[in-house]
């Protein structure tokens, strides 16, 4: 018998098959997995159609901002903080921890100790501090991302509060004749700060990190100079969410 | 008889003593049919799209003749008041302000102060306001009877809301208002208690969302605690009218809400609280010290517009609901 967790996230989906205690992971563009994979049954509602999920299969729990969104006539939903609750913990093996997502539209800490939810927050209606601001970035700047998370020597300054403010910013930064890489550390730097606020009370414990962002070294270094502390990124950092469906 | 609007609870009874209608302004916005028309229309008449949208409701409720005259409470609420009854006044509307005190010594002379300005403008006196407090206690008395029915799960939080909310102007009408009251209270009492996992008290001002609490009972939450709006139905018990207004907490210092929500949250078991404030409010910068002081765990949601409750604050409502009920297991 597999089990089947799904991270339908804003950028990807992030899938996590449980057989007999081994784990693997598989990663679609979101776009084109809903297309590909989401059908609708006999009964109108929408089904998850996937090859992984034919064999044996016990059924699929789901999180996600998508969840939210739909709902599948296949597929058992949970809240993304339960969700990344459960997979920090199985992968750290930790019932204390605080744990950093940084996801493409969004960004949650959760703080667990004693083995339970002690407190969370996610950042509200705005989406300045995700991995969709540091797309778009680099989009302008014509670069990939990973090239842009490299760079961290002088930041360009950023000021706007507001994700598409910042991208004229960068637009007048770039007129100004600053180079890709000081415009890339500011971007980075900015990400960082925009996220501090969120994370800067729950600095004394353990920092765990989730998510697509939270890997990029440029966000990451200027994130633990700011809270002057390392950020422990978990192993399967994109896949937290999806091994916590499967716990 | 003339219809006079106010921005904020004010002392009722005043308006009341005087032979007027009440009228909240506030209420006139949230319950039409399309509350957004009035959030365009003072929009367009150049009001900023980052301001309250409360304020922007009140602005359009006065501009579209809903009173004859205007109360403005220019001390206690908030600032966007007093440019509002500038406004008001560059259109030739009849507007007069109303202020509740922020020092603590002086409280009850400058309290007492006003309400007689206030009384003499509207044709009465603090003596025929003070005997019209005694008969409008009794239905006082029934809206603590039905907040003590929520506490007691046999009202609904959205009910408990709607009938303390709508006490700020007794719909106009106080008399028909305790005759409703009345037979809401008798069918309530003879009710099943509702069932429910969780016991949650919103705090701040009233919700612009029209779906909230719905929201919640469908997650098999019990809302037993409306801080403000149970705040709006004057709960003091005291005879004099001055001291009853100044019991009140909402106008004042957040200390007193602090000491009021403690409180309410030992009474009445309350497993989390749900902190709702208004875009662009400057009671948002209160939420750190109510993060700080009150002693169960808060989440804070934030509204602009009216309508149903976004998919992010569901998100994080249903977030916050499923870790109460793990802790509680």
């Amino acid at each position: 018998m597999t089990k089947t967790g799904m991270d339908l996230g804003s950028r990807f989906v992030k899938i996590c098959i449980e057989n007999n205690g081994e784990l693997s992971f598989y990663k679609y563009n979101t776009i084109d997995f809903y297309k590909k994979y989401v059908k609708r049954d006999s009964s109108g509602q929408l089904k998850i159609e996937h090859s992984l999920l034919d064999i044996g299969n016990a059924g699929i729990t789901a999180t996600g901002y998508g969840r939210n969104l739909m709902t599948f006539s296949n597929a058992k939903v949970i809240s993304e903080i339960k969700a990344h609750f459960k997979g920090a913990r199985k992968q750290t093996g930790l019932d204390d921890f605080v744990l950093i997502d940084i996801g493409g539209q969004d960004s949650k800490v959760i703080k667990a100790s004693g083995g339970f939810i002690d407190d969370f927050v996610m950042n509200d209606k705005c989406a300045a501090s995700t991995g969709r601001f540091l797309e778009n970035a680099a989009n302008i700047l014509r670069i990939g991302i990973d090239e842009m998370a490299g760079y961290t020597d002088n930041p360009c300054k950023f000021s706007s509060t507001c994700a598409i403010f910042s991208e004229s910013e960068i637009i007048g930064k770039i007129a100004e004749g600053a180079s890709t890489e000081e415009i890339s550390a500011g971007v980075n730097l900015s990400v960082a700060r925009r996220l501090l606020p969120l994370i800067k009370r729950f600095s004394k414990n353990e920092i765990y990190g989730a998510g697509g962002v939270v890997s990029l070294y440029g966000v990451r270094y200027f994130l633990q100079e700011l809270l002057d502390k390392e950020i422990n990124v978990l192993e399967n950092h994109q896949y937290n969410a999806a091994i916590g469906c499967v716990i | 008889m003339k219809k006079v609007g106010f921005t904020t609870t004010i002392p009722v009874e005043i308006i009341f003593a005087s032979n007027h209608i009440p009228v909240d302004l506030n209420n006139i916005f949230i319950t039409d049919d399309n509350p957004h028309t009035f959030i365009d229309f003072a929009e367009q008449e150049g009001l900023p799209r980052n301001t309250c949208n409360w304020i922007k409701g009140i602005y359009t409720s006065v501009m579209q003749n809903s009173v004859d005259k205007v109360i403005s409470v220019t001390g206690g609420d908030c600032s966007n008041n007093h440019a509002l009854t500038e406004i008001f006044r560059s259109e030739g509307i009849d507007v007069t302000t109303f202020s509740y005190p922020y020092e603590d010594g002086s409280r009850y002379v400058f309290l007492k102060d006003e309400m007689n300005r206030l009384a003499a403008e509207l044709g009465t006196n603090l003596d025929a306001v003070q005997k019209f407090q005694e008969k409008l206690q009794t239905v006082r008395s029934k809206l603590r009877k039905l907040d003590e029915l929520t506490v007691d799960n046999k009202v609904r939080g959205f009910e408990n809301h709607l009938w303390l909310v709508s006490s700020t102007d007794f719909n106009g009408d106080y008399v028909s208002f305790e005759d409703n009251l009345d037979a809401f209270l008798d069918e309530a009492e003879r009710r099943e208690r509702i069932k429910s996992n969780l016991r949650i008290g919103f705090i701040g001002v009233p919700p612009i969302f029209t779906d909230l609490y719905e929201f919640l009972e469908n997650k098999g939450v019990h809302v037993a605690f409306n801080e403000v709006q149970r705040q709006f139905s004057i709960v003091s018990e005291k005879s004099d009218i001055v001291e009853k207004y100044l019991d009140y907490t909402y106008p004042y210092d957040i200390s007193g809400r602090i000491e009021d929500i403690n409180r309410e949250i030992k009474e009445r078991n309350l497993d989390g609280i749900i902190h709702y404030v208004q875009s662009f409010c400057y009671r948002q910068l209160q939420d750190l010290i109510i993060k700080r002081e009150v002693d169960i765990p808060v989440i804070t949601i934030e509204g602009n517009e009216p309508g149903g409750v976004d998919a992010r604050t569901k998100i994080r409502l249903e977030s916050f609901i499923e870790m109460l009920e793990e802790r509680k297991k």
